[in-house]
């Protein structure tokens, strides 16, 4: 008690003292020059000269600047001043070598930044609490079918067998979004808007209080209540912030239903894209928003959440939910059987990605290759610094010479570096926010209205700043130790003598260079594979060549989103504005489609006359049009034709997937094919008259190696479905969607029309490839540049060292492409040895990656060596620029300097 | 060159200095003359190591210091020991005796 009572008054007086040093000196030199003049008095007085007792009394007190300086050992903090000492002197040094200080804070503000921007992404989704309340022992469920697939929608009688029956799953909550058309209190025209369909105790299990009004209720849920709705504050703000909104009524897909609440700003959901409004499911069947058949058990559309039981485990949860939800056996080989639900799994939900084995398995060799790139970078520093420490070794030679402790010019170097990473750290901080908001700023942008409002958390968080600190301390180990115990090499004194200007001395190349070389190419070669490897395999997913051409489509829908919607006038209307469009100039041809390609292409079951069982498989229904506009090449038969139009047309045409699936041995064309009736209605038997070549129309996600059936359009499906309308535009044409718009406003000015590019669809679908494989061409070619960049520095390094060198080379006779050869062939010895071990590195990485259970394809040799001819030529130029000054050297005025 | 005789074994100057102001609250020319004469000129000070040790002192909270007029008519600092500072005192000197004792028995012990 007593000691801690002392250090607290010590610090206190450090403290205060810190401040009052002047004072403080001030007060102790009067307090020694009186004892001074008191001891000299009393000298004289006992007999000594006047003249002498000064003298003596001066020495009788002892050196008055040690006695300064050992009691300034007790002022402030001694250690902290020498810092500060460091700090100051380091600035000094940084301000006197500009372009040295830009070079190594951009390349390490560059390297950290890319770094901390992506563990920003990591974190944002794999650390970030899920926005709700308590969401650390919330999971999503997932069912696994009979073939062993899995799927993570559920139908409502699912989530209602669920709530009524688990004891081990508690807050169990629905969720599916729909687009919907949107009309609000007082407007007159409705929206393309995105509606949430939640379960009633969605708010109650997830959010806070309402910011205005209620939230929902789980007694909304009941069929008799009242239709009613809980706007977002984003929605809220689009109304104009009114505050008489509740009570008020909106039309969702023309249904009226009552506002009763606006959720607060800061309520996100389950899923990040916040949409415009919630609804019961009950409410969402009425309005036509919710898919299908509410009570049908194979219905299945609903994401659902739930909180494990404080009591119960995953695996108990598991096997109740499980029983709960498997679905009996059917006939085996039916088409039942295999979609059977035999299980319920859980996933932890607490943040956006689970944080599982499997994802940290992906997200630590991620984060270590982006770490490579500053290793990259920290070689090109260490490189730059051995270079100013054999500029500087006189000064240090200097500074050991008359005394300087190598630990405290290790210290001084290192603080330098600290500085260095420093200024880069906050420099890279503030680059990974720019890019992260840039991406998810071009992000939103690419999301059409009808998808709701995008909330990711991508605020760095201070677990972002700790690991840009952490790289900062990792790049200082890396880029300045080894050139700070170099630099003050007790041999470097020699350097007082003037050594390095012999011949032949400084020649002897340091071994640290040759393996910083080879290391920052070793480390470039995996970087480039690693990113190479990700960026093909994200093109592999990504369907680049459809089979259809989709770039001049537009997707016109008019009237309400969803099944039965098909009040007599608005079939005419829809049937108005397609034959109207089709005469615009500008248009080039028009089909009208069951789905649009890229939405959700339906599927159904077909038999052949000859099969066992029903196949699932993608369909569409099309206008006789269809084909030639999308450019989908007919392999044999016909395409569908006017006869095909009527109702009892009984023509299918498949693809070729679908003929090599259906009749692997025998022609396609004639043959019969038994398609599953809808609705309770009865199964079809049609014949094959044509097969058109493989296109993809499905979504990205969508397993389409089965193929596809087109079924013809007829009156039939006109009345019972949407069925959009495909457009082509002619070439060089203008966007026709506001002619279109003017058409429909002539032809049913109440019924909300949507225009929107085809490939819009598909470009929201294949955002997070390209955004990935974006980000991994960057890392990647980030990495090259720097490394390039360092090869050169230290091959214009090695030149400037090597004149003299050179120079007795060229006056011996050696030619300039001699003196090339030279220097070009020193350093590729040491990258190639660097590629070597990269390619290792790249291998090792390919096998790890082919170990996991992620649909990456590893670089095959060839892609490997692609990347090392690369880098070889990459790291050639670096080396030749330099050199051809080399060859320019002229001897004789070289040696004429010694 | 050997430890010189009265030379102080380090650490012993603020016990001293603390012993010193136990007294009463002198200036530091006043403690390093009492120290000396109270020593029969055997402990030969470098008086003005007297100066960091009081500083120790004051950080330590051992001692206080006061600005003041001296009899004759200078300021002078003039320090003053505090609770702590005695608590301190008696503490170092029960080591010390411990310690000296000690030594003194191995010495003596030598002799025979």
């Amino acid at each position: 008690m007593r000691r801690l009572v002392e250090i607290v008054h010590e610090l206190h007086f450090r403290l205060r003292s810190l401040f009052g040093r002047s004072r403080m000196a001030r007060e102790l030199d009067e307090e020694m020059s009186l004892h001074r003049e008191m001891l000299a008095n009393d000298l004289e007085r006992s007999g000594t000269p006047a003249a002498d007792a000064h003298v003596l009394a001066g020495k009788r007190l002892g050196n008055a600047a040690s006695i300064r300086e050992r009691s300034r050992d007790c002022w402030g903090f001694p250690r902290m001043d020498a810092l500060w000492n460091d700090v100051t002197f380091g600035w000094r040094l940084l301000r006197r070598s500009p372009l040295f200080a830009i070079v190594a804070i951009t390349a390490l503000a560059v390297s950290i930044g890319i770094n901390a921007g992506f563990y920003t992404l990591i974190d944002a989704l794999m650390w970030q609490p899920t926005p709700v309340r308590d969401p650390a022992r919330l999971v999503r469920l997932f069912n696994v079918n009979a073939q062993g697939r899995t799927g993570i929608m559920f139908s409502y009688p699912d989530v209602l067998a669920l709530r009524a029956r688990s004891t081990t799953l508690q807050d169990i909550v629905g969720y599916d979004a729909e687009p919907v058309a949107l009309r609000g209190p007082l407007e007159e025209r409705a929206i393309a808007a995105s509606a949430g369909l939640v379960t009633g105790n969605y708010f109650l299990a997830l959010g806070g209080p309402a910011a205005r009004g209620r939230m929902l209720l789980p007694s909304d849920d009941e069929t008799g209540a009242t239709p009613v709705a809980v706007i977002s504050n984003h929605y809220w703000a689009r109304l104009g912030n009114r505050t008489d909104v509740v009570g008020r009524h909106v039309a969702v897909n023309g249904t009226d239903v009552e506002i009763v609440g606006v959720a607060p700003m800061d309520f996100i959901g389950l899923n990040p894209l916040v949409p415009d409004l919630w609804l019961p499911f009950h409410v969402g069947a009425r309005a036509h928003a919710a898919p299908g058949d509410l009570l049908d058990r194979a219905n299945r559309y609903i994401v659902v959440h739930a909180r494990l039981a404080p009591d119960a485990g995953a695996a108990l949860a598991e096997a109740e939910a499980s029983s709960i939800i498997a679905e009996p056996p059917a006939p085996p080989g039916s088409a039942a059987a295999l979609a059977r639900i035999v299980a319920v799994g859980t996933t932890p939900s607490a943040s956006l990605i689970p944080f599982t084995a499997e994802t940290i398995q992906i997200a630590i060799p991620a984060m270590l290759i982006v770490g490579l790139v500053l290793v990259i970078a920290c070689a090109n520093l260490a490189n730059l610094l051995l270079g100013r420490a054999i500029a500087r070794q006189r000064e240090i030679a200097v500074r050991l010479a008359i005394g300087a402790s190598r630990l405290r010019l290790i210290r001084q170097l290192l603080v330098e570096c600290f500085m260095i990473a420093a200024l880069g750290a906050l420099l890279g901080l503030w680059l990974a926010n720019r890019t992260v908001a840039g991406i998810e700023h071009s992000m939103f942008a690419h999301l059409p209205s009808s998808s709701g409002v995008l909330h990711l958390p991508l605020q760095a968080s201070w677990r972002v700043f700790a690991y840009t600190g952490l790289l900062a301390c990792v790049s200082v180990f890396l880029f300045g130790v080894a050139p700070a115990l170099q630099a003050t090499t007790p041999d470097l004194t020699s350097a007082l003598k003037g050594e390095d200007r012999v011949l032949g001395t400084r020649l002897r190349r340091s071994r640290f260079r040759d393996t910083l070389i080879a290391g920052q190419v070793a480390a470039c070669v995996t970087l480039l594979a690693a990113a190479a490897t990700l960026v093909q395999s994200l093109r592999s997913a990504t369907p680049r060549d459809l089979g259809v051409a989709t770039d001049k489509l537009m997707a016109v829908s008019l009237g309400l989103n969803g099944e039965g919607n098909t009040a007599g006038a608005l079939v005419r209307s829809r049937a108005t504005l397609a034959a109207r469009v089709a005469r615009l100039h500008g248009v080039r041809a028009t089909a009208r489609v069951l789905a649009a390609p890229f939405t959700g292409i339906p599927m159904t079951r077909v038999k052949t006359s000859t099969g066992q069982s029903y196949l699932a498989i993608l369909y569409d229904v099309v206008t006789p049009s269809y084909f030639a506009m999308m450019k989908q090449p007919l392999v044999a038969g016909r395409a569908f034709d006017v006869t095909d139009s009527l109702d009892a047309s009984q023509s299918v045409i498949v693809t070729a997937a679908a003929a090599r699936a259906l009749w692997p041995s025998t022609q396609a064309v004639g043959q019969s094919l038994r398609v599953a009736g809808h609705g309770g209605s009865r199964d079809e038997i049609r014949r094959v008259v044509g097969v058109v070549a493989d296109a993809r129309i499905a979504s990205v996600w969508t397993d389409d190696s089965r193929g596809y059936v087109f079924l013809p359009a007829g009156a039939r499906d006109f009345a019972a479905h949407e069925m959009p309308l495909l457009v082509e535009r002619t070439t060089g044409a203008l966007d026709a969607s506001a002619a279109i718009a003017s058409i429909a406003e002539l032809v049913d000015r109440d019924a909300p029309l949507r225009v929107e590019p085809v490939n819009a669809e598909l470009d929201v679908q294949i955002m997070p490839f390209r955004y990935s494989a974006g980000i991994a061409a960057a890392v990647g070619l980030v990495g090259l540049a720097l490394a390039v960049m360092g090869l050169y520095g230290v091959v214009s390094f090695a030149v400037t060292q090597r004149r003299r060198d050179l120079a007795v080379h060229l006056a011996m006779g050696a030619t300039s492409r001699d003196v090339l050869r030279l220097v070009v062939m020193r350093e590729m010895r040491i990258v190639v040895v660097g590629l070597g071990v990269g390619l290792i590195g790249a291998v090792a990485i390919a096998r790890t990656v082919s170990a996991l259970a992620i649909p990456l394809a590893p670089l095959g040799a060839s892609g490997l060596l692609a990347v090392a001819v690369i880098l070889a030529l990459a790291a050639l130029a670096a080396m030749i620029v330099p050199s051809i000054g080399a060859m320019r050297i002229s001897p004789m005025r070289v040696l004429r300097q010694e | 060159m050997a430890s010189r005789e009265g030379e102080l074994v380090p650490g012993t100057l603020e016990m001293l200095a603390l012993k010193t102001l136990s007294l009463e609250t002198m200036h530091g020319y006043a403690i390093a003359q009492h120290i000396q004469r109270l020593s029969g000129d055997v402990l030969r000070v470098e008086e003005g190591s007297l100066y960091p040790a009081l500083q120790r002192l004051l950080a330590k909270g051992w001692v206080t210091a006061e600005w003041k007029a001296t009899p004759t008519k200078r300021r002078a600092r003039y320090y003053r020991l505090t609770a702590a500072g005695r608590k301190q005192l008696d503490v170092e000197q029960e080591s010390f005796t411990r310690t000296s004792g000690a030594i003194a028995r191995v010495l003596r012990a030598k002799e025979v």
